[in-house]
């Protein structure tokens, strides 16, 4: 019998909530190397992982090579961060990067060449906030009956903060990916304007 | 058993918009996501897809989803589909100034659920189940047709509204705010 896959916060006793979820598809001209670039230094600068790269919680990095399709690459990260002035609370935020038909090319824009990439990127985040993450409540005899009644009555108002955090920094990463992209965005400041080269492409 | 979502695909009719023509995208695109926060909405982006631009235009798709908690027993899901082709840019002279509007093929779906007890209060035994039954169908049944299911048909009526002004149509208005024609 194969062995049974365990889900990674339920079978734990862990218990999370979802803050945000969404996916980005591009086909179109765009480099591979600066949206990766991109992601690893929004994920950095904004405390979910270090720079080292020992540390870096890159789960997977798949790059299969075809040779009339075009290669395919897979990235799983899976980034968690401390809520600052408790660390009951932790954010989770899981980014899958698929490529498909990922082919190396040249275009011309403003009479320059550029090395750049033809193929399908598909970013796909989701961001929670994971409760009592290292079990201490559930472990306990008293407190883990409490749980339930101090989640739903007494910190019901700091939940729903906690959410509206990790909501907005998710949806600013979203900004950054999008603005590299040069698709529409919708806040105030857009994120990643000064900092992050765009595609060299219209 | 009646059901937890009233779902208005099964129910009520929302008329997809479609348009052919000169628009401007990015304030079609903010405004509608204005009135989904400024109504109390969540805003959600759950999918963004853009194709490679053919010489008549880029392919462009938007999934949206907004959620409302109204009480502890009612939610209201706003689920919206935006799709462009031939999407391209144009200058246009409005009012002796030139403005970089877009001109594209578009398509509009709104679809509004009403959810009940998505808290989950009667969620646990059949018993519980059987006792929401008892509860939506004879204790709350107004309220579901009159009060919750009604004002969020009308809200989504209205959100319809914003995008007909936005993009220019002849009817501006609705059947039932006929007094702003």
């Amino acid at each position: 019998m194969p062995p049974k896959i365990k889900h990674r916060y339920t079978d734990q006793g862990k218990e999370y909530l979802p803050a945000a979820q969404f996916k980005i598809k591009h086909k179109d001209y765009f480099n591979w190397k600066y949206l990766y670039t991109l992601l690893h230094e929004w994920v950095v600068e904004e405390g979910w992982a270090s720079r080292d790269d020992k540390t870096f919680p890159e789960h997977l990095y798949l790059h299969r090579e075809t040779q009339k399709l075009g290669n395919e690459v897979w990235v799983y990260w899976r980034l968690t961060k401390q809520a600052v002035e408790n660390p009951f609370w932790r954010y989770d935020l899981d980014i899958d990067v698929h490529v498909v038909g990922l082919k190396d090319t040249e275009i011309m824009f403003k009479g320059k060449k550029y090395k750049v990439n033809f193929g399908e990127p598909e970013v796909k985040i989701w961001s929670k906030i994971v409760f009592d993450h290292k079990r201490e409540w559930q472990k306990h005899p008293i407190m883990s009956r409490l749980k339930r009644v101090f989640f739903r009555r007494i910190i019901k108002t700091n939940i729903e903060q906690h959410k509206k955090q990790l909501y907005l920094e998710s949806y600013r990463l979203q900004e950054a990916i999008k603005t590299y992209f040069k698709l529409s965005t919708y806040l105030p400041e857009i994120e990643g304007q000064e900092f992050f080269e765009v595609k060299p492409v219209p | 058993m009646s059901p937890k979502t009233i779902d208005y695909r099964n129910a009520r009719y929302i008329p997809a918009i479609k348009f052919e023509g000169i628009f401007d995208m990015n304030s079609l695109l903010k405004k509608m996501r204005a009135w989904i926060i400024a109504n109390w909405f969540e805003f959600h982006e759950t999918s963004v897809k853009h194709k490679v631009p053919t010489p008549e235009g880029a392919e462009q798709e938007f999934e949206w989803w907004g959620v409302r908690k109204v009480n502890d027993y009612v939610k209201y899901h706003l689920d919206i589909f935006i799709k462009f082709w031939n999407l391209h840019d144009v200058e246009v002279v409005r009012e002796g100034q030139k403005k970089k509007l877009q001109s594209a093929k578009l398509l509009v779906e709104t679809t509004g659920r009403v959810q009940l007890d998505w808290s989950d209060r009667f969620g646990g035994s059949q018993f519980l189940q059987n006792l929401a039954d008892f509860y939506n169908t004879y204790i709350v049944k107004k309220s579901i047709d009159m009060v919750w299911t009604d004002k969020f048909y009308y809200d989504i009526y209205r959100f319809h509204q914003l995008i007909k002004e936005q993009l220019d149509f002849e009817t501006k208005s609705n059947a039932y705010e006929m007094d702003q024609a």
